[in-house]
């Protein structure tokens, strides 16, 4: 039956480069290439099985359709694959023996399959891209192990900071100067409360742990803190000194307990996400990009507005690095025709219609006039996304997404509990454990 | 036959059964119970996917809207073939099912043999086993018989998890004919196939139709197994496809979306439902007893 | 004169046993060939793997990469599994609480429809209709309808004075358990109404003559006539209930995933994820195996001690 929750809010950490894996052999290591770097991803022929997941499916369907159109001699067969099943599709199919040419996968699962050599290492195809400095660094840190290259950023799926602009004018605030910590956030959600009738200064996904980290760890890492340290497989955990942390664990408790949020909140796990803001009765809510799509209205487009999620004590910000990056699987029958379509992919005009389709381009040199012009929404994130970070590990699900996660439990402890210190102390232990559990 | 049901239909006028109106009006009410709850689920998918975040009141009532539907049958490309593949694989699933149930149902009801109980218990087995376990090695043994990406494939492995239950099934029904009619067909010279084809089956359609029926709904709806052992967009069936166009760009489920497919989804369940219905006419065993 | 059937009317034997021999090893042989088909199913695509997975227990199998022999390494860490072990507890607390009822609400539900009256097909096709719809979609419709303030349920409730309009069922253990149970009950009746009433259609109506010239109540009949004479099905009908609670994952997956933190986690939750949070599939075909023991023992528990008479 169904089981189809989906992974996506949880995180699409880190882009992963795309590497171009040439390995024609069936062994697990990249095996030697039949063609020379030369003719690597040019003019190639056959049929590209490409695998994107079920939940990006916007961008993959239009790269395929468009990039068949104007290719003669090289076909993409499209697969996608549903939200909670893409890591083990890929996984059995490695087993199998009998792997894709390209897959867009979850960024935050790439480094378990860079890890065990289960990806084509396309170092120097990457090094060769011309516009390489402007691939989003946060994607492409997850597909690097060393300074090797196991995959490409594909897309980008960002957080940003969602508020009200007629609501805050309503309330007294400057509708153009949105806040830039969480001291302001709290202060303006009390304002924006105020005015009662249903009105709530900010909302969150309460039951849904994903979205929580998607939108909370990008706080922090403009602080200057990363959850998690070290290198793959032998992690330690940042709980107990993370002082922005426990700043935001403080701050969402506050907002809770002072009804500064919808009731509601505490049930949401993402299915609904979004919508009490859509319809104009929130005022802030820290929440995806991917949110604009329901924004078709005039008086919406007018009224609300996005901005860069803010450090915990101000002065920067970031954004939560989730999409796909490109990888070839080792042993990729058709690597050549894999990295000649991924290549197309990365093109600014292919790029420049992502936003359209949902999601966000990975390269911070689209940032033209014309893009702002167009996706006012997404130009805030593409700003972002040069700071853009993600927590670089094995264990990204099961410290953060999964049911019963030591990220949630330390959130529920301390905003519906109101025990922060215990929360962090607890949570300390806790997320060492898992992130030592995680096979690497 | 007709001799049968006048006697029968003579005998429930001696019962003192309770009168027509007050079984009328206990069924409706036991029946909305499990009903209205979906009607009024039906009436959500034709709601804008607004009104489904704030509470039902007056206003949402007015605004009604095909969006739903339209979006999902226009969401996925060619969406009558997968509803052609579903057709497809469920009536061989629940065909095979019938079959081999109804033959293993007969062995173990009627039949006596070295281990049988033993053999009935490997297949019961099969019952308790969690999809989610079995899920890498079924798909490496499923590559190696080249029986992935196919409906055939799909189908075989449907059937093999419908068998417990039809064979329990099976094997209670022919468990439940009295002896007598064995024997006499027994009598007559009729080899077990023969008693199989001839006198029984009459006899244990109404478990037939319970077995052909649930492999039916279970290989309509299930999901986790056709996703895991299609890669071929082509071959899905209906459930994943109405699911590729359910899921957003976040995961998160379109309602609306998600109850106007179940609703087109329910169309032929209940139609195979209902067309199963005649073989659960009772009074059949005692009719043929007096005969 | 009305006789009443197998208790009074002496035997017949089963199978003439005056021919011999080799009648008896052709019905053996016959009955043999009459079950190998399932077998050889069961064999192929639920047997195979499962010994498969055993031995994958038996490993530190990963998602992807190399897995090496650790013998009983995984069954061992599951001893001090908290969170393996709350969940086979919340599992039976969960089973215990459900199976009861859709036995009795089944029951209830055969009682009015297994007549042919007027009526009695429509009644079953509708209260039939949930379970055809399906538990996952279900359990989507249950997630919207049981958020606070906005849910059809809470709103209803709450006009009858039951809840206050922002009960949130599913994020506290209690009620989380509470409105899954209510929910599966509602789906699933319908399943063992119809499997009871095909057991019931097969009770010759003589039988209830008979008792009703002896002067018999309904109730009379229903308890000696009915209930020993439909053992087997109920016996089916529990068996498919039980294994069906323990291998619960859908509506819990979708309803609360587990939470608050893991107190509505099931078992195969547990499973799912050992092999796709954590990547070790060895684990999670550990648990498996627990799981399938536990479940078989209850199972065979069940069919032992209700249906003694298995053969006839």
């Amino acid at each position: 039956m169904i089981s189809s929750r989906s992974r996506v809010l949880a995180l699409l950490a880190a882009a992963s480069a795309a590497s171009l894996l040439a390995a024609c052999g069936g062994g697990s290591s990249g095996g030697g290439s039949a063609t020379s770097s030369k003719d690597f991803g040019v003019n190639a022929t056959g049929t590209v099985h490409f695998w994107a997941r079920q939940a990006t499916q916007g961008p993959a369907k239009f790269l395929v359709k468009q990039f068949n159109a104007t290719h003669k001699n090289l076909k993409v067969v499209l697969h996608l694959t549903p939200p909670n099943d893409d890591t083990s599709q890929l996984a059995t199919a490695i087993r199998a023996g009998s792997v894709p040419d390209v897959v867009g996968l979850n960024d935050i699962d790439v480094p378990q399959f860079a890890h065990q050599n289960a990806l084509m290492d396309i170092t120097k195809y990457v090094n060769a891209l011309p516009f390489k400095s402007a691939l989003s660094p946060g994607h492409l840190k997850l597909a690097t192990i060393g300074s090797t290259y196991y995959g490409v950023p594909y897309l980008a799926d960002l957080s940003v900071l969602w508020y009200n602009k007629a609501l805050f004018k309503k309330a007294g605030l400057d509708p153009n100067k949105p806040p830039s910590s969480y001291a302001e956030i709290v202060s303006d959600a009390r304002a924006i409360s105020k005015l009662g009738h249903g009105i709530y200064g900010f909302s969150f996904a309460g039951n849904c742990q994903g979205c929580l980290g998607f939108t909370m760890l990008p706080s922090m890492w403009a602080s200057g803190q990363h959850m998690l340290n070290g290198e793959l497989g032998q992690q330690t955990a940042n709980v107990e000194n993370n002082a922005p942390l426990k700043t935001m664990l403080a701050a969402y408790r506050t907002m809770w307990a002072e009804h500064l949020t919808p009731a509601a909140d505490q049930t949401q796990n993402g299915l609904t996400w979004g919508q009490d803001f859509e319809q104009g009765k929130v005022g802030i809510l820290p929440g995806a990009y991917g949110f604009s799509a329901a924004m078709t209205s005039a008086q919406q487009k007018k009224d609300l507005a996005d901005a860069p999620l803010p450090a915990v004590d101000g002065g920067s910000y970031s954004t939560f690095d989730g999409g796909d990056d490109f990888v070839i699987p080792a042993g990729a029958p058709n690597a050549s025709g894999a990295w000649e379509f991924i290549q197309y992919a990365l093109q600014q005009k292919q790029q420049f219609e992502f936003p359209a389709l949902g999601e966000t381009p990975i390269r911070t040199d689209i940032l033209t006039p014309a893009f702002t012009e167009k996706y006012p929404y997404d130009a805030v994130a593409v700003k972002a996304l040069g700071k853009g970070s993600v927590e670089y590990t094995l264990a990204y699900d099961a410290v953060y997404n999964e049911p019963g996660s030591p990220w949630f439990k330390m959130f529920e402890e301390a905003v519906y509990n109101g025990n922060v210190d215990n929360a962090i102390s607890e949570g300390q232990p806790n997320i060492q454990t898992t992130l030592s559990s995680v096979k690497g | 036959m007709a001799v049968a049901a006048t006697r029968k239909r003579q005998r429930r006028k001696n019962y003192n059964e309770s009168p027509l109106w007050l079984y009328l009006l206990v069924g409706s009410l036991v029946s909305a119970v499990f009903v209205v709850p979906l009607m009024w689920e039906i009436f959500r998918s034709f709601q804008p996917a607004t009104a489904i975040s704030n509470p039902p009141s007056a206003a949402t009532f007015g605004h009604l809207t095909l969006e739903n539907y339209r979006a999902l049958l226009t969401g996925q490309d060619d969406i009558i073939r997968n509803v052609v593949n579903s057709i497809i694989v469920a009536v061989l699933t629940s065909v095979l099912t019938a079959i081999v149930a109804t033959l293993a149902g007969y062995g173990f009801g009627r039949f006596r043999f070295r281990f049988s109980g033993l053999a009935f218990g490997m297949i019961l087995l099969a019952l308790m086993i969690p999809f989610q376990a079995v899920l890498t090695p079924l798909f490496l043994e499923l590559h190696s018989l080249h029986l992935l990406n196919s409906l055939l494939g799909l189908a075989l492995f449907y059937t093999a998890f419908n068998l417990p239950f039809g064979t329990y099934v099976m094997r209670n029904s022919f468990l439940a004919v009295p002896k007598e009619i064995i024997n006499a067909a027994r009598v007559d010279g009729a080899g077990p196939m023969r008693a199989l084809v001839s006198v029984l089956r009459p006899l244990v359609l109404p478990g037939v139709a319970t077995t052909a029926l649930y492999a039916f709904l279970f290989s309509w709806t299930e999901f986790l197994g056709a996703l895991t052992l299609m890669t071929n967009d082509g071959l899905f069936t209906l459930p994943v496809a109405l699911s590729n166009v359910e899921t957003g760009t976040y995961g998160a489920v379109n309602y609306g979306l998600l109850i106007a497919g179940a609703v087109i989804s329910m169309v032929p369940c209940i139609v195979v439902y209902v067309s199963l219905q005649r073989y659960y006419v009772r009074g059949l065993v005692s009719g043929a007893l007096k005969g | 004169m009305a006789q009443t059937q197998t208790r009074t009317r002496p035997r017949l034997p089963v199978q003439p046993r005056p021919r011999g021999r080799s009648q008896g090893q052709r019905d053996a042989r016959t009955g043999f060939l009459l079950v190998l088909p399932a077998l050889a199913f069961v064999a192929v695509f639920a047997r195979y793997p499962l010994v498969f997975g055993a031995y994958i227990s038996l490993t530190n199998w990963p998602l992807v990469g190399a897995y090496h022999f650790i013998g009983f390494g995984n069954y061992v860490s599951l001893i001090h599994n908290t969170v393996f072990i709350q969940s086979i507890l919340f599992t039976l607390e969960y089973t215990a609480i459900v199976t009861p009822a859709i036995l009795l609400v089944g029951y209830g539900l055969a009682i009015v429809v297994r007549s042919n009256r007027r009526g009695a097909t429509v009644f079953r096709t509708l209260i039939f209709l949930p379970f055809i719809v399906g538990l996952v979609t279900e359990s989507y419709m249950g997630v919207v309808e049981l958020q606070p303030d906005s849910g059809s349920i809470n709103v209803l409730l709450s006009k009858l004075g039951i809840v206050k309009a922002s009960t949130a069922w599913l994020v506290h253990t209690g009620l989380a358990l509470t409105a899954i149970s209510v929910l599966v009950i509602w789906f699933a009746s319908g399943l063992t109404m119809m499997l009871l009433m095909a057991g019931m259609q097969s009770i010759p109506r003589d039988l209830y003559a008979a008792a009703k010239v002896d002067g018999a109540s309904w109730w009379d009949m229903e308890r000696y006539i009915t209930i020993p004479l439909l053992r087997r099905s109920i016996v089916l009908s529990l068996i498919i209930s039980v294994i069906g609670s323990f291998l619960a994952f859908n509506q819990f997956f979708i309803l609360t995933n587990g939470g608050p933190g893991t107190s509505t986690s099931t078992v195969v939750m547990s499973i799912y994820s050992a092999g796709f949070a954590q990547f070790d599939i060895g684990l999670a075909s550990a648990m498996s195996v627990v799981l399938i023991i536990v479940v078989g023992l209850i199972s065979f528990a069940q069919f032992y001690f209700l249906q003694r008479d298995v053969t006839d």
